[in-house]
């Protein structure tokens, strides 16, 4: 019993550790160097200071990135809720020739590279004839984030009883109706967990919109752009860190709203 | 007979009778239309949750995909692009040297730190699995927290930490472990896969953890009681029934970490170029589409061959 004790702590103390080294302490480097009163980020420490911070409302290249980033997101957002919830519909609750190939149809852009997926669009835009812009990079989100949508809210999907939209429609309701006030309401923790999720993916993606949005900036482009510059940087690290503790504060809102929806067993990203 | 077994009698009785309702001509007028109606309204309803996603994929995923193949068969330059069919693009990228040596550094990198993920992150999956369900959903939590920061963000504060100048290297100076700055910290393979187990860990232990957690106490306690060590549990039971999520979490991981370009580009210097950067390069430096368009596809192939390994082994259902 006592070797599995001592076993059991150094399991512990290994988890932690490598949370600690791995997963937290750049971030935690990165907090610290947005408070320090020097553009280089080393050892030993310049003394606390707060300019950085004022330095974002100086440069409007940067807010406008912000600001661009917030309403893609948000129509991205709203687009693929509707798409993917859809989509999710068509994966889990009929049963039908070509279900199989529906799924795969849907789930393979969730694992396709990034940067394919970039490329292909930047070839398919400008071949079109469609100019690049902000537009293009609403319609190369949307690709991705329905099918994560759809396969957050399939798997919730899966867990539903039929049975409970059928009674709904036997009592008289027309299909929209038993989805509203029956359906909807059951699923709705998972829709919004999935929307939470695809709008912080599309307000961070990078990848694919680096090759899709011409000359506009979103945010994740003006950070690129700017870690060219070695005076950037500690602004760079003070946006981070108001942005590292404002989707902080959205996760918690997520896992809040799943956990109030009695998700206990799925966690939001699986 | 309990009350759950006169439940499943009473559902097959009345799907024998539906069934054979069904056949039966005696139907009544009002009876067959209200059943016609029953099947178009579920048919409405089908098709229009399958068309609209279905109509926006093929259109923005799937068309582009199928172009972009067609195109790494065109002849093409700087700037130019020909509709012609050549397998000039897929040549030229298996004929020059530092082509070839980038694809075996990006096997390199990514079949490395997919191996370090897993080494580092099956004790930690263990550990979830075997403590109470509290902690484990906190520490779960905690592991996905950072997933949600924006990736360049959490590369450049590898950067700052990483850097000759940085943190870990003044720290060590400063507490006389070394004397000068080790270099190989940054702008290297080290660096890339470094950022890479950071960015990709949470992922690889989720699905080993699932699995994990899906063997029953009892298996384990019977294998005990058998007389099996600590090592043989771990052999010959919790191993074998945890590679289905071994499996997964594997394949998760390393299709992102093939295509992978902002790492390499940020923090790996010329020693860590991976194929993604070639294929950025192509298409927004070297302006040579059909190349980038064929190296893209080269890895899109790789993939493919991983998911369809992946679908045969595990099949759609489980992967969802």
């Amino acid at each position: 019993m006592k070797t599995l004790r001592t076993s059991k702590f150094w399991f512990a103390f290994y988890t932690y550790a490598v949370m600690a080294i791995l997963i937290y302490m750049p971030i935690v480097i990165l907090i610290t160097f947005s408070f320090n009163d020097s553009t280089i980020m080393s050892l030993p420490w310049s003394g606390f200071t707060l300019k950085w911070y004022q330095k974002i409302a100086e440069r409007p290249d940067l807010l406008k990135s912000l600001w661009n980033s917030l309403w893609v997101a948000l129509i991205v957002t709203a687009v693929s809720l509707v798409l993917g919830v859809l989509a999710a519909n068509a994966m889990a609750r009929y049963r039908y020739k070509g279900r199989i190939f529906f799924t795969g149809f849907v789930s393979i852009p969730f694992v396709m590279p990034w940067l394919i997926l970039g490329i292909a669009l930047l070839v398919f835009f400008t071949k079109a004839g469609i100019q690049l812009s902000l537009f293009t990079v609403i319609l190369a989100h949307i690709s991705f984030d329905v099918p994560l949508v759809a396969v957050l809210v399939a798997s919730r999907l899966h867990q539903f009883d039929p049975n409970l939209e059928a009674a709904a429609r036997d009592l008289g309701c027309s299909p929209l109706e038993a989805f509203r006030l029956v359906t909807f309401p059951i699923i709705a923790p998972a829709i919004i967990a999935a929307g939470i999720l695809a709008f912080n993916w599309s307000f961070d993606a990078f990848v694919i919109t680096h090759f899709v949005i011409g000359h506009q900036i979103t945010f994740p482009i003006w950070v690129w752009s700017a870690l060219r510059f070695p005076k950037n940087l500690p602004i760079i690290n003070a946006v981070s860190s108001i942005i590292v503790v404002v989707e902080m504060g959205l996760i918690f809102f997520a896992e809040w709203i799943r956990r109030r929806g009695g998700g206990e067993e799925d966690s939001i990203l699986f | 007979m309990t009350l759950d077994g006169v439940r499943q009698a009473g559902i097959f009785f009345a799907k024998r009778e539906s069934a054979n309702s069904m056949t039966a001509s005696s139907l009544s007028h009002t009876h067959r239309r209200h059943r016609w109606r029953l099947t178009f309204q579920r048919y409405l309803g089908l098709t229009l949750n399958v068309f609209p996603p279905f109509i926006y994929l093929l259109l923005l995923f799937y068309a582009p995909m199928g172009m972009m193949f067609v195109i790494s068969f065109w002849k093409s330059g700087y700037m130019t692009l020909e509709p012609a069919f050549t397998l000039e693009n897929y040549k030229t990228f298996f004929t020059t040297p530092i082509y070839l040596k980038t694809l075996y550094n990006t096997f390199l990198i990514a079949t490395g730190s997919m191996i370090l993920l897993v080494v580092i992150g099956y004790p930690i999956a263990y550990y979830l699995a075997r403590i109470r369900p509290k902690y484990t959903y906190l520490i779960l939590f905690l592991l996905i927290i950072p997933v949600e920061i924006n990736f360049l963000i959490r590369i450049f504060a590898w950067k700052i930490a990483l850097g000759n100048n940085g943190v870990i290297n003044s720290f060590l100076m400063q507490l006389g472990v070394i004397d000068e700055p080790l270099g190989f910290l940054l702008y290297s393979k080290t660096a890339v896969m470094i950022v890479l187990i950071h960015e990709w860990l949470p992922y690889v232990i989720i699905p080993i953890f699932l699995s994990l957690r899906g063997i029953p106490d009892s298996v384990i306690e019977a294998a005990r009681d058998l007389g099996s060590s600590k090592y043989d549990i771990f052999r010959h039971v919790l191993l074998p029934l945890s590679v289905p999520g071994l499996f997964a979490s594997m394949v998760l991981v390393y299709i992102p970490m093939l295509g992978e370009f902002a790492v390499p580009a940020l923090v790996g210097g010329p020693s860590g170029y991976m194929l993604g950067n070639v294929i950025e390069s192509q298409f927004l430096s070297a302006g040579n589409w059909g190349l980038g368009s064929a190296v893209g596809f080269i890895l899109l192939f790789i993939t493919l061959i991983l998911v369809a390994v992946v679908i045969k082994v595990a099949g759609v259902e489980e992967l969802l």
